[in-house]
């Protein structure tokens, strides 16, 4: 490549296209599984572009009661989930912007854009934003911890937090990468994703109904422009999460060499496995039904345990030997 | 580099490990069957894969058993149990889920801590699943004595059976004896489970007669 700046800067805009860009697509691609796997049509694939553009049309509508918080709140929770974007290996290694995070940064981040949402929720006084963000943060308050113990369970081979030195050691190790610890971390790290994004097993993105929602109810005030903001960041939270699942779980694909048609390639595969986690998870949520409230801590246990586990797995045969 | 079958061999004994621990969660009792049968199905694929990359044929044998009896028969019989005898189809257990998954972590580090610096010693590359193997024996037990249905309870003898087989397998790639071993343990737990379908049978409708089921229907 030409320019020592100029390929990571290229690199940098492209995942911000493809993860800007495509999330909505992915989002009602998730939508129509479920719907077809339940007997229905379903929305078309470009009707979250479509009601993205409506509401970004609208000016926000606040409550006399509402301060500050709940105007910025929108805006500052897409910004951090924003600077989330380059902190996972999309297509290419190393990363854009190399060591500049790593991913107990992204939890930080993650919980910066969760926490002032719920911030958000309560300062405009209607019960249900209280309702909401105290479930929130519950579970917040016990996914936060599971998550750094299952980032450690990916990082300890790798001696690293850094999302791209992991990814880069499964690249080069190849089959070989996959081992009992990496299977039992991956099952953490997904049971994990259900519940940091707010899928149907723990909270049902469908529903407004009073009694079970949990992110609708912080957002309920929500209108025109915060609200496509929220929406879209919420979209593209989801493509985030699965993004790190693909890197660390499965970075076979992701592009070490700066040459056009092998990016081009990895961008075609990311995009692949992005679709196919999707496409899973569509398939879980059409099966599923939601759970009590109280047994979130249960798969969180479990998925604590299962990150401890192969924590433990990996001293005795996986890294080390 | 490990040979492929070897991995193939640790991720197949680590989804034994991962689906122990989920019966731990399992609040329905077919639920906890159908992990059973997810479970055997892979002990019978690190059995073909020993048999495979060991060159020892009387494995494929064992392999082809314990899809059999372990994957097919022993859960159809058990949600047939459940079925048609009408058992609650709720797990009661002596601990909480969390708890129990607390639990089957503790033993996993207690089997890593007394097993693991043991398992170098036995210069067979798999020895590294004698960990895994020994964890799920534990969980296994751990199921059996925590759960009050007498189902559940074949479900954790059973559980542990895996584990079993799993330790055998890695360590011996199955000597003759092993086979023999497996049969029994298998006979004996096909005795148990057969043992409570007449028991329940008996109780619920006062005889053992299985043509007089047929009355039932309709």
């Amino acid at each position: 490549m030409s320019g020592s700046f100029l390929a990571p800067a290229l690199a940098l805009v492209g995942e911000y296209l493809l993860v800007l860009g495509l999330s909505p697509l992915l989002l009602a691609v998730l939508r129509r599984v479920k719907a077809r796997t339940q007997g229905r049509i379903g929305p078309p694939l470009l009707q979250p572009y479509r009601d993205l553009w409506k509401w970004m049309g609208k000016d926000g509508i606040y409550a006399s009661s509402a301060s500050w918080i709940t105007r910025y709140a929108p805006a500052i929770s897409f910004a951090a989930l924003l600077a989330a974007v380059p902190l996972v290996p999309w297509f290419v290694l190393p990363t854009p912007l190399g060591p500049f995070g790593d991913l107990i940064l992204l939890v930080g981040l993650l919980g910066l854009s969760r926490f002032v949402i719920a911030l958000a929720a309560l300062d405009g006084g209607s019960t249900f934003g209280g309702m909401g963000s105290s479930r929130e943060m519950w579970m917040g308050a016990l996914a936060e911890p599971v998550f750094l113990l299952v980032i450690f369970a990916f990082g300890s081979p790798a001696g690293s937090t850094q999302a791209g030195a992991i990814a880069a050691r499964g690249v080069a190790l190849g089959i070989a990468y996959a081992n009992p610890p990496l299977l039992l971390a991956i099952v953490a790290y997904v049971l994990l994703l259900l519940v940091e994004t707010g899928r149907l097993p723990v909270d049902n993105p469908a529903t407004h109904l009073e009694l079970t929602m949990v992110h609708e109810a912080m957002v309920l005030e929500y209108t025109g422009r915060d609200l496509a903001l929220i929406e879209w960041g919420r979209g593209f939270k989801l493509a985030i999460m699965f993004g790190l699942l693909i890197a660390l779980a499965a970075p076979w694909g992701i592009s070490t060499s700066g040459t056009l048609l092998l990016v081009g390639l990895a961008v075609g595969i990311v995009v692949g496995k992005l679709l196919g986690a999707h496409v899973l998870v569509g398939r879980l949520e059409a099966r599923v039904a939601k759970w009590r409230l109280f047994r979130v801590a249960d798969l969180l246990t479990l998925a604590a345990v299962f990150a401890f586990g192969s924590l433990a797995l990996a001293y005795v045969i996986g890294g080390g030997a | 580099m490990t040979p492929l079958p070897v991995q193939a061999l640790d991720i197949a004994a680590a989804v034994v490990l991962v689906t122990a621990w989920v019966s731990l969660l399992h609040r329905r009792i077919e639920a906890l069957v159908d992990t059973y049968a997810i479970q055997s199905a892979a002990v019978a694929l690190t059995a073909g894969l020993v048999a495979y990359e060991y060159r020892a044929p009387d494995l494929y044998l064992l392999a082809g058993l314990t899809v059999a009896v372990n994957v097919v028969a022993l859960p159809g019989l058990l949600r047939r149990v459940v079925r048609v005898l009408g058992v609650p189809r709720m797990v009661n257990m002596y601990a909480s889920v969390r708890e129990s998954a607390l639990i089957g972590l503790a033993l996993l580090l207690l089997s890593v801590w007394v097993v693991g610096p043991i398992a170098p010693f036995a210069e067979i590359p798999s020895a590294g699943l004698l960990p895994i193997a020994v964890a799920v024996v534990l969980i296994g037990f751990f199921l059996l004595v925590s759960r009050r249905k007498a189902v559940t309870q074949v479900v954790g003898l059973l559980v542990m059976n895996n584990g079993v087989f799993l330790a055998g397998i890695a360590l011996t790639y199955g000597l003759g004896l092993l086979v023999e071993l497996g049969l029994a343990a298998n006979l004996l737990v096909l005795a148990i489970v057969a043992r409570i379908f007449l028991q329940r049978m008996k109780e619920s409708f006062d005889h053992v007669d299985a043509d007089a089921l047929r009355a039932l229907e309709g």
